[in-house]
């Protein structure tokens, strides 16, 4: 008797949670409907995330379909993250510095939210501002050690006083590595203020007010993660601007038409050019200082995303991926383990 | 005439050096080298310390403009070698 009880309840438990859920989806696609009538509805994918070919472009197509809803002055345009399951460093940096430029160009967009059904994924959005930007509360309240721990800053200048406290917050980074971190940083900002914005990005919509890096830093697993970004021209179109001559001298294959428009291999050289390499003043060494960091912390990774191109640098030895669809910009992402003697000393662990 | 002046980047200047031209950002190598390094080579103490402690590091760019910056402003490598 007591088990026809228990299994008529866990039945109706479950007829009622389907119920439930039912509502939920009638709900949820009534308002899709109503948002898409009114404006612009644009689906956010599983995953931000960057590697492997599927999620790669269906995140590029996703921050492309919101860029062209923003600039279509159609309002308003509403970013439904209700499928998002997951977000991950890199892909939310990219995800972020597009969403803060086209904003920038296009102050006055109606923005709202669909909310996802991950709660994670929420406290992360809440966490970043990003769910701010257009008034909106998820209800999430960012609470996990993994998601407040995310950090990001942004500036149109070469400033060591906006990048160098970023990493000094975090107690969990021992003295070296955050300096040989800051060495790697103190190479990609410069980078992206002095040679991403010489050129149009040409991604069809004007220029923005001023041109920016973003900057994140965030820990988990006992991992370390600091990334800079900027959405100029990528390496492989500033590469061989700014390095003219020096470049195809030492590149002489970068000349032909096949290697010029490899873009894993155009960031690869430019990881491969040093200052030693050349007499000229005013050179600096390329991508050297941002490996560097890998060469000289065990365990580390560097991965150096640039138009269609990536670059994995890992314990000395590279790996070219290309992609079909360019990220229009650069990222660059440090993994590096955390070891945990800064923290644990500061709590008397 | 004091024997030597002492330069700490850290203290006199930035924490946080970084950059190279200081039309870019703050504490650029190029703005260093005009605000200390060049008035204390102009100046009468013979010898020149540069303390690099004090800063959260440097990149490559900050000090190839700070101190290369010095030899393409006309220093001799050996003036400098020797100051």
């Amino acid at each position: 008797m007591q088990l026809i009880r228990h299994v008529r309840y866990v039945e109706r438990k479950r007829e009622l949670k389907k119920r439930r859920s039912q509502k939920r989806l009638r709900k949820y696609r009534k308002l899709r409907t109503e948002l898409t009538r009114k404006g612009i509805l644009v689906s956010a994918p599983e995953q931000l995330f960057l590697h492997g070919e599927g999620p790669h472009d269906a995140l590029i197509g996703f921050i492309g379909r919101m860029r062209a809803a923003i600039s279509s002055g159609r309002s308003p345009v509403t970013l439904d993250f209700s499928a998002t399951v997951s977000l991950m460093p890199g892909g939310a940096l990219l995800f972020y510095a597009e969403l803060d430029r086209v904003l920038s160009i296009y102050p006055s967009t109606s923005l709202r939210f669909l909310r996802s059904r991950n709660d994670t994924v929420n406290q992360v959005l809440e966490h970043l501002g990003v769910y701010m930007r257009g008034g909106y509360s998820s209800g999430a309240t960012p609470s996990r050690e993994d998601v407040i721990s995310w950090r990001v800053v942004a500036s149109a200048s070469s400033d060591g006083e906006v990048a160098g406290p970023l990493i000094e917050t975090y107690e969990s980074l021992n003295a070296e590595d955050s300096k040989r971190l800051f060495r790697g940083v103190s190479e990609a900002i410069p980078n992206a203020v002095e040679h991403a914005y010489i050129d149009e990005r040409g991604d069809g919509i004007p220029p923005p007010p001023e041109n920016r890096w973003w900057m994140f830093c965030r820990e988990s697993d006992n991992r370390f993660y600091v990334g800079v970004c900027d959405l100029g021209i990528g390496i492989p179109r500033s590469l061989p601007k700014t390095f003219s001559e020096l470049f195809y001298s030492i590149f002489p294959a970068a000349v032909s038409p096949v290697v010029a428009k490899d873009d894993a291999a155009m960031i690869r050289a430019a990881m491969e050019i040093s200052r030693t390499r050349t007499k000229l003043h005013e050179r600096g060494k390329g991508l050297g200082d941002i490996r560097s960091v890998v060469d000289e912390i065990e365990g580390s990774e560097l991965y150096v995303f640039s138009n269609s191109g990536l670059v994995t640098y890992i314990s000395g030895s590279y790996r070219l991926t290309r992609f079909n669809q360019s990220i229009l910009g650069t990222l660059i992402v440090w993994i590096i383990p955390l070891k945990g003697s800064g923290h644990e000393l500061k709590n008397g662990h | 005439m004091s024997s030597k002046t002492v330069i700490n980047i850290g203290r006199a200047y930035t924490r946080f050096p970084l950059g190279r031209k200081k039309q870019h950002g703050k504490g650029s190598g190029e703005e260093f080298r005009e605000l200390f390094l060049l008035p204390a080579l102009q100046g009468e103490s013979p010898t020149v310390v540069i303390e690099l402690d004090d800063t959260l590091g440097y990149g490559s760019s900050f000090l190839e403009e700070a101190f290369g910056g010095l030899v393409r402003a006309g220093y001799k490598p050996d003036f400098l070698k020797s100051s």
